[in-house]
């Protein structure tokens, strides 16, 4: 039996998660029975709850797209520079370097002008662009979810009704994508579900609907103004991801998820 | 010719740095915002981070990109720190820096526990309790209850046996839980 000492020096491990498989039911049990061990556990869980309700620091408006800018600036000046220090042996290349990084500044302005201005039009025409316009309105309008709820029997019964297919549903806590809930959403004239994870602080939208004639139209995975997409027919449905999150991880999520489903 | 297909090899690089990186950019700043104690000084040093990152970038072997990116936060907050004077000097910038910009605590939330107190005061105040805590327990907090890496990751950033990150964690949580208690807003912290 461990002492109360014992216990409240891995209290903090306890709570996230950290103690070994030997330790952890030892903890547990002697919490459930230990009034002021656990009285200082949830004293412990309490204050977590507050930092994280509460303590995060967000960027400032603006910061995001001037980190952006600053990345962007750099790799445009850094690389001319290095055709100027590499084409000091003669005059005659030296012509020739000023040349080549003209060229390069040239093409470099050229991509940014595309990126600024065609693309964002053409985005507006596609899917994907579309996709990631309503996972961006979830987040602006504070309206993440209709339902919220970590329980998958209680979304799915939600969807019947306000949508005309079955979606599947379920929480990924396990796997660190815990379910916040779900909510229809307006795409190309039809209801659409969107299921809300999270993963660490980063919100998941999954869109599902009926994969229509050949399937999605969508690459596998894009990444479209900072926003990661990762899409898979699967069983009938076509499912989309969208979050901040890196591509690595969301693609892990959609594929674990996948694996529920079937 | 090869320098212009090195610079679309550098395009190419910059799209998979923003894919991979760039989206920890709200974990970065919260972590420069903690060590550095004023908005402005954390925007140098997320940016200065996220441009040494970027140069580093063809260095980068499939990491964890979270941690990788707040390991160089960390560092370059602590070159800014130690240019600027003792951490000690730091904290009491802090406090100075809160009270000065209007940020300050309400007195009357914590003589009143049972008075409304909103969004904007509760994050005042948890945030004060935090910057309070010294630079080596403040990181650690951060990085666990922010970011929620697992021990082994902080341990990795911060370059100490997990043993030692379970250790500063555990003191860091009694030390907040000992500052809320002082400010007689225990049952809310």
């Amino acid at each position: 039996m461990m002492q109360c000492k014992e216990v409240r020096e891995r209290l903090g491990a306890y709570l996230d998660g950290e103690l070994d498989e030997r330790t952890t039911p030892l903890v547990a049990g002697h919490v459930s029975g230990c009034t002021a061990c656990n009285t200082e556990l949830q004293g412990l869980r309490q204050l977590q709850q507050s930092l994280r309700t509460h303590g995060r620091w967000s960027m400032p408006p603006g910061f995001d797209a001037e980190l952006r800018q600053r990345l962007h600036d750099s790799d445009t000046e850094d690389n001319p520079r290095a055709v100027a220090v590499s084409s000091d042996d003669t005059p005659r290349s030296n012509e020739w370097g000023r040349f080549v990084a003209g060229l390069a500044a040239g093409l470099v302005l050229g991509v940014t002008l595309y990126l600024t201005l065609v693309q964002p039009t053409l985005q507006g025409h596609n899917l994907a662009g579309r996709v990631v316009a309503l996972h961006v309105q979830s987040q602006l309008a504070d309206h993440l979810v209709d339902v919220a709820s970590s329980d998958q029997h209680q979304v799915k019964p939600w969807f019947q009704g306000r949508i005309n297919y079955t979606v599947p549903v379920y929480n990924l806590a396990d796997a660190g994508f815990p379910l916040l809930g779900g909510r229809v959403d307006y795409l190309d004239g039809r209801n659409v579900a969107a299921l809300v994870f999270r993963h660490r602080q980063h919100r998941i939208n999954l869109f599902v609907w009926p994969t229509a004639g050949a399937g999605i139209k969508l690459p596998a995975s894009e990444t479209l103004r900072g926003y990661n997409l990762v899409a898979q027919s699967h069983n009938g449905l076509d499912y989309v991801a969208v979050s901040d999150l890196n591509q690595k991880e969301l693609e892990t999520f959609l594929r674990t998820y996948l694996t529920q489903a079937s | 010719m090869q320098l212009i297909l090195g610079k679309r090899a550098g395009d190419a690089g910059l799209a998979s740095f923003e894919a991979l990186v760039l989206p920890h950019a709200a974990a970065a700043y919260n972590l420069a915002r903690y060590l550095m104690g004023n908005e402005e000084e954390a925007k140098d040093v997320t940016q200065e981070a996220f441009l040494r990152a970027y140069r580093a970038f063809d260095r980068y072997q499939d990491r964890n990109a979270l941690a990788w990116i707040l390991a160089i936060v960390r560092n370059v907050s602590y070159s800014a720190l130690a240019r600027a004077g003792s951490a000690q000097q730091q904290a009491v910038a802090f406090d100075e820096d809160v009270h000065s910009s209007g940020e300050s605590m309400s007195t009357a939330a914590f003589g009143h526990p049972e008075a409304q107190v909103d969004r904007q005061q509760n994050a005042d105040r948890v945030r004060e309790l935090v910057a309070r805590l010294p630079l080596e327990f403040r990181e650690v907090v951060v990085l666990r209850e922010f970011e929620e890496l697992s021990y082994k990751e902080i341990a990795e950033i911060l370059a100490i046996p997990e043993g030692t990150v379970m250790s500063r964690l555990s003191r860091g949580r009694s030390c907040l839980r000992a500052l809320a208690a002082d400010e007689g807003t225990d049952d809310a912290v």
